[in-house]
């Protein structure tokens, strides 16, 4: 269906069945296909930055090179963006925390911690969406034209202050103070528009709407077990809390088609096409020593899939690597259950053995190294895993 | 989920900062009265230009202005080869795609950035009328020795970097410093800042550096950009 059809026709549909909407209904997009900002404008002045921006992502070393995903993601983006599919390019950037980004000139980055927390196709359609939502409201010059408007109100308060006797000094002062707060980051009422415009977004593509409010589940989730709980992240700095804004995608989702429905969902799709960088994520991820937070999101992914191994075996590893009080215990039953199963990744064995290792088992821990160069003859690490099996028969 | 944003706040501080310290400066700082001589003439790569001209707006607020920053641009090419042709050294300017592999292009990304950091901490650390700080024979301010990269890609013997970050302000934004001057207070207008460096390609040493910072000069068109370039290009090693 014709994107902007299907807008204005959502737009008739959901404010009737959802009353609870916060804009009483569907949002218009602010431009037509193929925008341009207006030459001389203060718009392409700002388009003109990110041009720059892209010109420097694109050679990137963060990029994320895997040419079969990238086609994926560009195509979910298209789906979900319609007739503005050819406004936008997707950059796959790797690092490990849960971000999305949108310029206002069309370039999108979706980090890698981002694609490690989605569970499914419909879960990072819901990002997406909510990423085109940011570009069809145009909320990029928008937020520039408010800074602009805040200052200048603000100098002109100022000016009116020192004639009335503040002293010019104090009007200096409040006018860079708000240059400084207008960090240009979404203000909250237009993360509402984007969440709101991408869920209409999504469920015209034929997504599972309720994955928007699952991805939000997940993080909160994550966020609750955060060890270090002074520390919040990138994105939950300027959105709305979390909790409101699950809970409002949940309410919004329900009056949509295909509300729930597991066939709009496209986990295995979805997961088949992250094969080949999945556990270069999960690395990632164990570097920023964040376990608690690691532990509710691979207890959560579990929870989606018992059968994940790759889950499973990183779920060990937040154990060997954390180290603690009985960790070593954990982790050594975790590795010892996979290892019991036929499709276990070689790394279990490694990971058995540097446990071993450790409690000064070191025999046990000679036949798991051995069993990983087993399977694994030509790991990168297979030289120092020799002097582990070596050093381990001596002892 | 957020939006990437050029800092202009941290221009604005720093603007400040020059008008803090002083309206008109250039300062030169030199290592080198000349070129080394590979024959027949020293090579100098013009290393892609990081150039912005903004307007600031009655509040304060920097827009980015592409049509003055493409003039500006096109300026400056123009006296580096006017440059060249007086002082007989050999230019190459930077090409659109560097005929080197992704990892060198964004290396080339880097030390425009680079430039930029060490450009800034020079300025802050400069005492007027003083040779580039040096320890002993080796030069304080250094690119590091990555920029071989350059030297081998282009048979360089030196780069030229150029970083100038401009400003005017808008109509509103005069009115206010009128009326801010009538209250006998300041208000901040357009401000004109940059510096050049001359690169020593096999050891990444800054040989030469001048430094502009000041509340005039326009860059926007012919006559006034011309004399800019030559202040920022004053005492050009020969």
């Amino acid at each position: 269906m014709n994107r902007r059809k299907f807008l204005s026709a959502a737009a008739c549909g959901c404010s009737a069945l959802v009353p609870g909407s916060l804009f009483g209904g569907s949002l218009q997009a602010r431009m037509s296909p193929g925008f341009r900002p207006e030459p001389a404008s203060d718009e392409n002045g700002l388009w003109d930055q990110f041009v720059k921006q892209e010109r420097e992502l694109k050679r990137s070393r963060f990029l994320i090179k895997d040419p079969e995903l990238n086609a994926y993601v560009a195509a979910i983006a298209c789906k979900v963006a319609g007739d503005f599919c050819h406004d936008l390019r997707v950059y796959l950037v790797r690092s490990p925390y849960f971000n999305a980004t949108m310029a206002p000139n069309g370039m999108m980055q979706v980090w890698s911690g981002c694609l490690l927390r989605c569970q499914s196709e419909a879960q990072l359609a819901a990002i997406l969406g909510h990423e085109v939502g940011h570009y069809l409201r145009r909320h990029g010059v928008e937020r520039f034209r408010d800074a602009q408007q805040k200052s200048a109100f603000s100098t002109l308060l100022g000016l009116g202050l020192s004639v009335a006797g503040g002293g010019i000094g104090r009007f200096a002062a409040l006018g860079d103070a708000f240059i400084l707060a207008s960090s240009f980051a979404f203000t909250r009422d237009q993360e509402r528009e984007a969440d709101t415009m991408g869920l209409d977004l999504c469920s015209g593509a034929g997504f599972d709407p309720e994955e928007a409010a699952n991805v939000w589940a997940h993080l909160i989730a994550e966020r609750n077990a955060r060890e270090n709980q002074g520390f919040r992240d990138l994105v939950f700095a300027t959105h709305p809390v979390e909790e409101e804004r699950e809970e409002t995608l949940r309410g919004l989702a329900k009056g949509m088609p295909g509300c729930g429905d597991p066939a709009r969902r496209g986990r295995d799709r979805y997961l088949h096409m992250l094969r080949r960088e999945r556990a270069s994520f999960f690395a990632d991820e164990l570097k920023l020593r964040d376990y608690g937070a690691s532990l509710a999101l691979f207890e959560r992914m579990l929870e989606t899939d018992k059968d994940d191994l790759e889950v499973a075996f990183n779920l060990g590893e937040v154990y060997r690597l954390r180290a603690r009080e009985g960790d070593d215990t954990k982790a050594l039953e975790s590795f010892q259950r996979l290892a019991g199963l036929p499709k276990a990744p070689a790394e279990t064995w490694r990971s058995l053995g540097l446990v071993r290792r450790a409690r000064g088992e070191g025999s046990e821990a000679a036949q798991a190294f051995a069993r990983y160069l087993e399977l694994k003859p030509k790991a990168d690490d297979a030289a120092i895993i020799r002097t582990y099996i070596d050093s381990g028969r001596t002892s | 989920m957020r939006l990437v944003v050029p800092r202009l706040a941290a221009w604005a501080a720093f603007a400040a900062a020059i008008l803090v310290a002083g309206c008109s400066t250039t300062a030169t700082q030199s290592h080198v009265t000349e070129l080394r001589r590979a024959a027949p003439a020293p090579k100098i790569l013009l290393m892609p230009l990081d150039v912005e001209l903004m307007e600031l707006d009655m509040g304060g607020v920097l827009e980015p202005k592409p049509e003055w920053t493409a003039a500006a641009r096109g300026f400056i090419i123009e006296e580096v080869r006017a440059k060249k042709s007086r002082l007989g050294f050999r230019l190459e300017e930077f090409p659109e795609e560097f005929p080197g592999p992704p990892e060198e292009q964004e290396l080339v990304d880097q030390l425009v950035k680079v430039h930029a950091a060490v450009g800034r901490a020079m300025r802050q650390n400069r005492k007027l009328g003083q040779e580039l700080q040096s320890l002993g024979d080796k030069p304080l301010w250094s690119l590091g020795e990555e920029v071989r990269v350059l030297r081998s890609r282009t048979g360089a013997d030196y780069a030229l970097f150029v970083h100038v970050r401009d400003s005017y302000a808008s109509d509103g934004r005069k009115l206010v410093m009128i009326a801010g001057a009538a209250l006998r207070g300041v208000v901040m207008g357009g401000v004109q800042s940059g510096f050049v460096s001359l690169v020593d390609l096999q050891t990444g040493d800054i040989v030469w550096n001048n430094q502009l910072g000041r509340v005039t000069g326009d860059l926007r068109t012919r006559e006034p950009a011309m004399e800019t370039i030559r202040s920022l290009l004053k005492d050009f090693p020969a």
